[in-house]
Order: structure tokens, then C-alpha cells, then sequence
């Protein structure tokens, strides 16, 4: 009876150790959980900053040397051909105050034959 | 033509043979194209402006006070007449950008009176063509004042770059002022114009400046010349080149027929009641293009172009309801569009111009 009530006690003893052992082995699983749990919640909150952040554009080296389009060729002395174009080449105007001896006498007797004295 | 050399006034005038007047006198002259309210008109507003430039000067004291204002402005002129001809430019290409915008070249210069540079020669026209509408020779008189009149108004374009005329004399300016009231303002006083030109038959004067044009076929382009004897009269005969090319536009591709045009009408005699009347008709033809609000001077000049096109007689008819304030609806709707429909090719053709010369680009 004595060696039965000795094992008796001596299981309940190995079933508390392994609870306890369990306690620790979940306690230790759920600290291990939390902590990932938190560091996937920092790392949510991370994205979520850089969200509103202008994205870097990644960083490219240019594909190509830089290309200068040059400025349109123009002559100098002449414009583009523009809509009003002024001037009739087909024509040519006498030279204002030519020969102004050979006229002015007839401008002062035209003015004396209307009456005018000088 | 400005008379303004130096002026004796002691000698009586050659007596002249009333059979030397020449019959074409009578012919397109300003009495001739206007109905009589539009010359009373006329004849009303020159009096005004000799009474503002001139008052009651008797003709002999405004001769007297000519030459003497010359003599002092020739004085004052000796030690920067390049100076003063860089200036003629500047001031032309500055007030008129239609200059740069149609690419023309400027040719001025200073003479000395005795000069032979003083005047333009050209060779004779051809025979006139006897059936030369009467319509056309009207048309060039109408446009040789509308000329005359945007030169005498120009040449006091002077003042807004008096700050360099200041820095070669400070007087010069005031001078300027006085010479072209004089040798302008006399054209509204006939007796003084038919003194002066007196004195110019007599051998005692000639005429103070002289312009010209020509067409460069190589460069294709119109070159203005002008010579003067002193700077406010270079100043004006440029103006007048200016204007006779936009006049160009009255003339039609026959070339003999143009040629018969201008033997009849571009002569010296005319130039008195042109630059008497001329101012005027520039005026109102200048405040359309004012009262439309628009504030680039080329739409201006290139409008006078489409009004000197305006066919035969509707033109002269035109002219006269434009200076008498009478435009009908449909010459208002025109000129508004007209006006309107220049200035916007403008704006297009200098936005493409700014893109054809552009400075070069990287990328």
C-alpha cells in the first residue's frame, strides 16, 4: 500500500513538473509571438509612414550622352517669309525734294496768280 | 521737301511766265478729290496748327527765324553727326517696329546744304500711258499726304529719346523743337510756303533733306534712305522713306502703268498742300488704329497697306468718311476686323518666329 501510495505521489509529481515545464515551453511561444506580432505591426506602421512620402525615383545612370538639338539655321539677312509682307517691288516712287529749284518758282507765281503778294 | 537753308530775303523773285505753270498743277489736287465740307475741314485745322506752331508770324520773320535757327542748329550738330545718325536709326527702328518686322535696311545721313549727296537722282519715267485711270493718280495724291503727314507727325518722335540728345548738347532738343515748327509748320501758311520756295528758285535756299527707296533684289528686302541737313530733318525724311514703302501697296503690278502714275502725281509742286493737308488725313486714318485699343503700332502701319488696296473710287470715298467721322456700319465692321485679323497673324507669326530662333536646346 505504501510503495502504491509512493508512486501515486511520485506521478502527480512528474505531471506537475511536465505542466510546468509546458507552462514555461507556452509562456516562452507566446512572448516569442508577441514580439513578432509587435515587429510586424512596426513594420506595417513603417510602410504606412513611407506611403506618404514621395517615392525616390531608383537611381539610373542615363542611357545615352546628353543631345543638343541645335537652333534653326537663319541667314542673317533674312527673316522668315512672314504673311504681311509690305512693299511692292514693282514700283518706283520718285525721290521726294528732287529738283526742288527747277519747281519752286511755279509754287510762288502759281500763288500770285490766286491774288497772293509775296 | 522742307525749305529750310538759309534765307535772303532782299532780292525780289524772278519774275515768272504764267505759260511755265504747268497745266498738271490743276490736276488731282486735294480741291479736286474732297467735297467742299471736308476741305473747309481741312482748311480750318491747318489754321489751327500754324496758329500753335507759328501764331502770327508775318512769312518774312518766320523765313528770318528759320535761318537762324538752322545756322544754330548746324553749329550745335558740327562735333556729333554720326552720333546724331545712330541716333535717326535707333529712334526709327525703336518707334516703328515694323522696320525689324519686315526686315528693312535704314540708309541715313548728315550732308553739309552745298552737298550733291542732299539729293536723290533717278532717271526719267517712261512715256506716260494716256489712259491711266484718273482713280489711280487720285489714289497716289490721297497716299503721298497720308506719307508727308506720318513724317511731320513722326519727326517730333525726337522728344522720348531727349535724354540722349541732352548728353551731346541741352539745348538741342529745344532747337530741334523749334526747327520743325518752323520748317513744318510754315506748309500751313501759303504765303510763307510760296516766300520760302521763292527764295529757293532764287538760288538762296534749297531744300533741307531728301528721301528715297529701293528694293534690293539680292536681299529682298526695302531700303530706306534719307538725307538731311541736320538731324530733325533727317529724322523726318526717314520717316517719309518708311511711309513710302507702306504707299507702295496703292500701286498695282504694271509696272509702265506705275511709272505713269508716279510722272504724274509724285511731283515737288504737289508736296506744299501735302504736307499742309497730309498730317490730318494721317491723323484719322492713325485713330482707327488707335480707338481699337490695339497696342502694336505694325498692326497700324500694315492696315494703312489693306486701306490703300481698297478699290477705285470706294477709296477716296472711304478716306473722306474716315476723316469726316462718317464711316458706315459696314466700313466700321470692316475696319474692326481688319484690324483684328492683323493683329492676331501677328501674334501667331511671332510666336513661330520665336520658335524659329530660338537659342539651341540640351536634352
Amino acid at each position: 500500500m505504501v510503495i502504491l501510495k509512493i508512486q501515486k505521489h511520485a506521478i502527480v509529481l512528474v505531471i506537475q513538473q511536465v505542466q510546468c515545464n509546458e507552462n514555461k515551453i507556452m509562456r516562452n511561444i507566446n512572448e516569442v509571438l508577441r514580439e513578432k506580432l509587435n515587429a510586424l505591426k512596426d513594420k506595417k506602421r513603417m510602410q504606412e509612414l513611407a506611403g506618404n512620402q514621395p517615392q525616390k525615383s531608383p537611381d539610373k545612370k542615363p542611357q545615352h550622352e546628353p543631345v543638343t538639338i541645335p537652333r534653326p539655321h537663319v541667314d542673317p539677312n533674312t527673316k522668315p517669309r512672314r504673311k504681311h509682307v509690305i512693299g511692292n517691288p514693282d514700283v518706283d516712287p520718285k525721290p521726294k525734294a528732287e529738283g526742288a529749284k527747277d519747281v519752286a518758282n511755279k509754287i510762288a507765281k502759281r500763288f500770285q496768280d490766286e491774288g497772293g503778294k509775296l | 521737301m522742307i525749305t529750310i537753308k538759309e534765307i535772303v530775303i532782299t532780292k525780289e523773285p524772278n519774275p515768272v511766265s504764267s505759260k511755265e505753270i504747268p497745266e498738271e498743277l490743276q490736276e488731282v489736287d486735294h480741291e479736286n478729290i474732297w467735297d467742299s465740307d471736308m476741305m473747309k475741314s481741312l482748311s480750318d485745322k491747318s489754321k489751327e496748327a500754324l496758329q500753335k506752331t507759328l501764331g502770327n508770324k508775318p512769312s518774312k520773320q518766320i523765313g528770318r527765324d528759320l535761318g537762324n535757327i538752322l545756322r544754330a542748329v548746324s553749329e550745335a550738330e558740327s562735333n556729333f553727326r554720326p552720333q546724331l545718325e545712330n541716333l535717326v536709326v535707333r529712334i526709327v527702328s525703336e518707334l516703328f517696329p515694323i522696320v525689324e518686322d519686315q526686315n528693312w535696311k535704314i540708309d541715313v545721313k548728315i550732308v553739309d546744304r552745298d552737298s550733291s549727296e542732299l539729293n536723290f537722282s533717278k532717271d526719267e519715267p517712261s512715256t506716260p500711258l494716256p489712259s491711266t485711270p484718273e482713280t489711280a493718280l487720285t489714289r497716289r495724291r490721297i497716299i503721298n499726304s497720308i506719307t508727308q503727314g506720318a513724317s511731320v507727325r513722326g519727326a517730333y518722335g525726337f522728344h522720348l529719346f531727349k535724354d540722349a540728345l541732352d548728353q551731346m548738347n541741352p539745348d538741342l532738343a529745344d532747337m530741334y523743337q523749334q526747327t520743325l515748327d518752323h520748317a513744318l509748320g510754315m506748309y500751313n501758311n501759303e504765303e510763307t510756303v510760296a516766300y520760302i520756295l521763292q527764295q529757293v528758285a532764287n538760288d538762296k535756299q534749297s531744300e533741307g533733306g531728301s528721301s528715297d527707296i529701293e528694293y534690293n533684289e539680292e536681299q529682298d528686302r526695302f531700303i530706306l534712305k534719307a538725307r538731311g541737313v541736320n538731324f530733325p530733318v533727317l529724322l523726318h525724311e526717314c520717316i517719309k522713306a518708311l511711309y513710302e514703302v507702306v504707299g507702295t501697296e496703292g500701286f498695282g503690278h504694271d509696272k509702265e502703268r506705275n511709272k505713269d502714275i508716279v510722272k504724274n502725281v509724285d511731283k515737288l509742286e504737289n508736296e506744299p498742300r501735302d504736307l499742309q493737308y497730309g498730317p490730318m488725313l494721317y491723323d484719322a486714318l492713325n485713330n482707327l488704329f488707335v480707338d481699337s485699343g490695339i497696342d502694336d503700332s505694325r498692326v497700324r502701319d500694315i492696315f494703312f497697306t489693306k486701306v490703300y488696296k481698297i478699290p477705285g473710287q470706294e477709296f477716296v470715298q472711304f478716306m473722306q468718311n474716315v476723316y469726316m467721322e462718317k464711316l458706315t456700319p459696314q466700313q466700321k465692321k470692316w475696319v474692326g476686323e481688319t484690324l483684328q485679323q492683323i493683329a492676331q497673324d501677328l501674334g501667331t507669326e511671332d510666336a513661330s518666329t520665336s520658335v524659329h530662333g530660338r537659342p539651341d536646346i540640351e536634352i
